[in-house]
């Protein structure tokens, strides 16, 4: 057992131990430990919210980056929110970044996340048990989300099976996310147990 | 039978912590060395960065994660990376998440410079946090030289050898990106479509099933999933790291989570039987 002396991994473990001790019952060092979390999470933001202006904005503006005054007063527009006078100025900043952020948006979605995928299970021959489970699972998931077919007419048996090609990728999003918050549980312990304990290498 | 599945369903959380506590734990003292089977996806990403990456070729390494992901992520950096280093492949790595300049600067300075030899400027360059999402992306893949003029030290780009070798993404050979969210998605219609990169992704366990569809339908080379996939590639790159060690715990953690849905469900369905009988 070869205990650290490091003062920083002794307050990530403090804190981690306090932030597990929820899992018995709620008690102050938790609440002390949470609110630290909080204020620590705020306080980073904000710095890097002031250094993405300080450095996107800013800094280029007083190298004669003009243009940049646009951007910065379409910043200060936003918090017009708070008056209730002004509030509308936030709209012309608001509007702006929807449609920039639609504009950037669906021209990669449509191909990478649509046409990409349509076009790549067309072209997936029904060669192994695998190609033919995964097109039949597509077809009857997409057929389950016509509202307007009968569900007693032939359609009926085609959408039930969309309903559990669909519970099967719930499942299995299930199953990886356990995996995940495992993996983020055995992350801690290997910190708690080597990085602070001494006791694995 | 009804009596004790009814207690099974009243019993305190507490204990079901403690006992996932211990299933976990115990296996990090006493490793008991479970067999890892590599699974497709893993062992093609190996593969090809194998024959993809020669020495002198360009990757572009997206480190985009931070310390709420890093149990997952940092190891399949870690794996991989050295396993382009082993390559000798010249890597220009950026981030487009506030916290992932830490793994950025420990990779470059401690890994790549110390342990492997690597000029800063020549072989490696680290590139600063950049704001703004999937726009931030966009820049980066229709010109990623106005978007960076400063390394992550501060040194002006135009300064260092092998920036001046790469002018767009598709001059590097290759885009690994390690995130938990949707960067990897952005990195593909913004920079892999666009420019026409390889891109490759390490993500964590609770994307993978959405991020599955990507690497199915090929627009994806490589594509490695939590901290399993970090062990497996670990084995294959033989770069030992924290991964495999911790999969012992991991496989007894989902003994005891599936042992727990069988009960839940078990004790469910006989709750739901005996209020049928009460009606």
């Amino acid at each position: 057992m070869n205990i650290s002396t490091n003062a920083g991994v002794w307050v990530a473990a403090l804190l981690t131990v306090g932030l597990f001790s929820w899992m018995y019952k709620e008690n102050p060092w938790f609440r002390v430990v949470e609110h630290i979390y909080v204020g620590a999470q705020v306080g980073h933001l904000a710095i890097v919210g002031l250094q993405n202006v300080q450095e996107m904005a800013w800094k280029p503006l007083t190298q004669g980056n003009m243009l940049l005054i646009l951007p910065l007063a379409g910043g200060v527009m936003l918090f017009s929110r708070w008056s209730r006078k002004y509030a509308y100025l936030s709209r012309v900043p608001v509007a702006y970044i929807m449609a920039t952020t639609a504009a950037v948006l669906i021209s990669g979605t449509i191909k990478s996340s649509f046409l990409d995928q349509i076009t790549a299970t067309m072209k997936l021959g029904l060669t192994s048990v695998n190609n033919v489970i995964f097109v039949i699972s597509c077809v009857s998931a997409t057929a389950y989300f016509l509202f307007t077919l009968d569900q007693k007419s032939i359609a009926g048996p085609v959408t039930l099976g969309g309903r559990y090609a669909l519970m099967v990728a719930f499942g299995a999003a299930f199953g990886y996310t356990v995996m995940s918050r495992i993996s983020l549980f055995t992350g801690r312990m290997q910190f708690l147990l080597g990085d602070w304990l001494g006791l694995i290498r | 039978m009804d009596s004790s599945l009814k207690r099974l369903m009243k019993i305190d959380v507490r204990w079901l912590y403690l006992l996932m506590a211990i299933f976990v734990t115990f296996p990090l003292l006493r490793p008991l060395g479970l067999p890892l089977a590599i699974t497709k996806e893993v062992r093609t990403t190996f593969e090809r960065v194998n024959s993809m990456v020669s020495a002198g070729d360009i990757v572009l390494v997206d480190v985009d994660f931070d310390p709420s992901s890093a149990p997952e992520l940092l190891p399949q950096f870690l794996a991989m990376g050295k396993h382009l280093l082993q390559k000798k492949a010249r890597i220009i790595s950026f981030s487009m998440t506030a916290g992932g300049f830490m793994y950025q600067r420990d990779f470059t300075e401690n890994i790549a410079q110390k342990e492997y030899g690597y000029k800063y400027g020549e072989d490696i360059i680290s590139l600063p946090y950049k704001a703004g999402n999937e726009a931030a992306y966009a820049s980066f893949g229709k010109d990623m030289k106005a978007l960076y003029t400063e390394d992550y030290y501060g040194k002006p780009l135009s300064s260092l050898p092998l920036w001046s070798q790469i002018k767009t993404p598709k001059d590097a050979d290759l885009c690994i990106c390690y995130c938990a969210g949707d960067q990897a998605v952005w990195l593909i219609r913004q920079v892999g479509q666009v420019t026409g990169v390889p891109v490759m992704n390490g993500t964590v366990a609770s994307s993978g099933a959405f991020m599955t569809p990507y690497w199915a339908s090929g627009q994806m080379v490589g594509f490695v999933v939590g901290m399993s996939g970090a062990a497996e590639y670990e084995l294959l790159s033989k770069n030992p790291g924290s991964a495999a060690g911790a999969m012992d715990g991991q496989s007894f953690g989902h003994i005891l989570i599936t042992l727990f849905v069988v009960l839940g469900n078990i004790g469910y369905y006989y709750d739901q039987k005996s209020r049928a009988k009460k009606r």
